[in-house]
């Protein structure tokens, strides 16, 4: 009878697996730009009342939320083909269907899956800002631009970055999913080390050790950010050079 | 200032029913009158920060119609006047010196150089020298009132419009707000003020604007208004304030 846990083979395993992690960290930080940028478009055309678009995002979001990951990674997969080969017909393009790396696919599937819930975290952040804040801006005469630039982005960024972080920790549990459409990622490399050597439990341990330090690495650096940003709400009162705080007769003295 | 026949509404909520009122340069003008009247109302519509039905605003040159004003008036508008908050309104992720820079280096486009000595300067003359690198959570709410007026004085504005600035105040520190607004209102700064504290509205203002039910029901130096009022409907208020401010003493 052979082993019943082979220590050996997982440990040997581990650098193999370990290799494809750039491609996991490629996918999830292309899909989080896409999740952002995306995003933050819905969100403002939400929060800005923007007509057809508002109503599009909305949509958006409810189609998203219903839809499991794994689905929507074979709805992108069978989809853009498609769509794609329906251009070529109807326009005379000349995409090559066949010729879409199977990357594309995980960053438009996770980017897509992303951007739906970032919206909410980031209109929640964005309706979050202290309306005081934004009523100061406009009456020293900033305009909308500089308002959102100066006082809302940098506000909303603080409150929107430990959601914006566990989203990223989503994207990346997420990145799991690839392989189903045959991205070679530490899930890939994973499956077929095990299936070489006929041991999953050893090769499963691996890739779970792996996502779990990146998602930890991943935690800290969303909370370092965060104090970072808070740091003006943060700091204590410094040593006052002049404690006493005299207007009362300094004016006195003017009067 | 020049404003005429400002109406306001909220929904079915008619809050301004027709507001004339000039602030001539160098004036201080008061603006009393019961809670829910309008008073704030009337100043955020100054600033355009709650938009008027309909009515003119005129400062100098630039004449608003509230049925169209454009973006660009609006600005222009805003960046004549500058707003010292009831509830002080800073910039909570910038310090004491950030808040009197910002308007300085964004709008009035100064080196941060400029706006640096500008906001020092206005600082000190508020009697916060040695809080400029402070955030507004590390200050009293005197403090923090006094940067909110350093940032509006720092702008230059023509116009001056506080409300209520001391009344988000615990009493020990009313003074010191109240007293570097005097100081500027002697040194010939153009203000409308929204205030309860009725000593001080005697002491400082030109003129005394009693505000009823969205009207101006009636306007005159303070000494004629208080001991004299005109109205049935300004002597109850009064009454009624100078009651509330025996009791506190
Ligand atoms: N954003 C708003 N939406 C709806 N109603 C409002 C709004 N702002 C003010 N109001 C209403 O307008 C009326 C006048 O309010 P305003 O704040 O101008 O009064 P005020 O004279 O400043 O009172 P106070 O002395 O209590 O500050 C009130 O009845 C208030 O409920
Ligand atoms: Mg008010």
């Amino acid at each position: 009878m052979g082993k019943l846990f082979d220590f050996d083979f997982m440990v040997d395993a581990f650098p193999r697996i370990l290799r494809y992690l750039p491609v996991t960290l490629e996918i999830t930080f292309i899909a989080m730009i896409i999740g952002l940028v995306l995003g933050l478009a819905i969100a403002l055309s939400e929060i800005h009342n923007i007509p057809v678009l508002k109503q599009l995002g909305q949509g958006y979001v409810a189609f998203i939320r219903g839809t499991p990951l794994m689905v929507l990674i074979y709805l992108t997969y069978f989809g853009i083909p498609l769509m794609l080969e329906g251009l070529n017909r109807q326009f005379g393009t000349a995409f090559n269907t066949n010729s879409i790396p199977p990357l594309v696919y995980a960053f438009v599937a996770l980017g897509l899956n992303d951007a739906a819930f970032n919206s909410v975290a980031i209109r929640s952040a964005i309706e979050a800002v202290d309306k005081r804040e934004i009523e100061a801006a406009h009456s020293i005469g900033m305009t909308a631009l500089q308002t959102f630039k100066r006082v809302i982005a940098p506000q909303a960024l603080i409150i929107a970055v430990p959601n914006l972080g566990n989203q990223i920790i989503g994207l990346i549990k997420g990145t799991s999913l690839a392989f189903t459409v045959s991205v070679i990622d530490i899930m890939a490399s994973a499956r077929i080390q095990g299936s070489r050597g006929m041991r999953f439990i050893e090769v499963y341990i691996d890739v779970a050790v792996i996502y779990w330090v990146v998602c930890f690495f991943t935690g800290k650096l969303a909370l370092l950010i965060e104090r970072r940003l808070r740091r003006s709400e943060l700091t204590t009162p410094e040593e006052d050079e002049d404690p006493d705080d005299n207007i009362m007769k300094m004016y006195e003295r003017n009067i | 200032m020049q404003v005429t026949a400002l109406k306001k509404s909220f929904g079915k909520t008619v809050v301004l029913r027709g507001i004339d009122l000039t602030v001539p340069d160098g004036k201080v003008i008061a603006v009393i009158g019961p809670s829910g009247s309008g008073k704030s109302t009337f100043l955020r519509c100054l600033d355009y920060l709650e938009k008027p039905d309909s009515g003119t605003i005129a400062l100098d040159e630039l004449v608003i119609r509230a049925d169209q004003a454009h973006k660009k008036d609006v600005l222009a508008l805003r960046r004549g006047t500058a707003m010292v908050f009831q509830q002080f309104n800073l910039f909570r992720g910038r310090t004491a010196k950030e808040n009197v820079m910002e308007g300085l280096v964004q709008v009035k486009r100064l080196s941060e150089k400029e706006a640096g000595e500008a906001a020092e300067h206005y600082l000190n003359e508020v009697g916060l020298a040695n809080r400029m690198n402070y955030y507004p959570r590390q200050l009293s709410g005197g403090q923090q009132q006094r940067v909110g007026i350093a940032r509006a004085l720092a702008l230059e504005p023509k116009v001056i419009l506080l409300d209520e600035p001391t009344s988000a105040l615990d009493p020990e520190m009313i003074g010191e707000v109240l007293v570097v607004v005097g100081k500027q209102a002697k040194q010939g700064k153009t203000m409308l003020i929204v205030s309860h504290e009725m000593d001080f509205v005697r002491e400082i203002a030109d003129e005394v604007v009693f505000l009823d039910n969205g009207l101006v029901l009636e306007q005159g130096p303070p000494r004629d208004l208080f001991i004299n009022p005109a109205h049935e409907r300004t002597r109850q208020f009064l009454a009624r304030v100078f009651q509330s401010f025996d009791y506190v003493i």
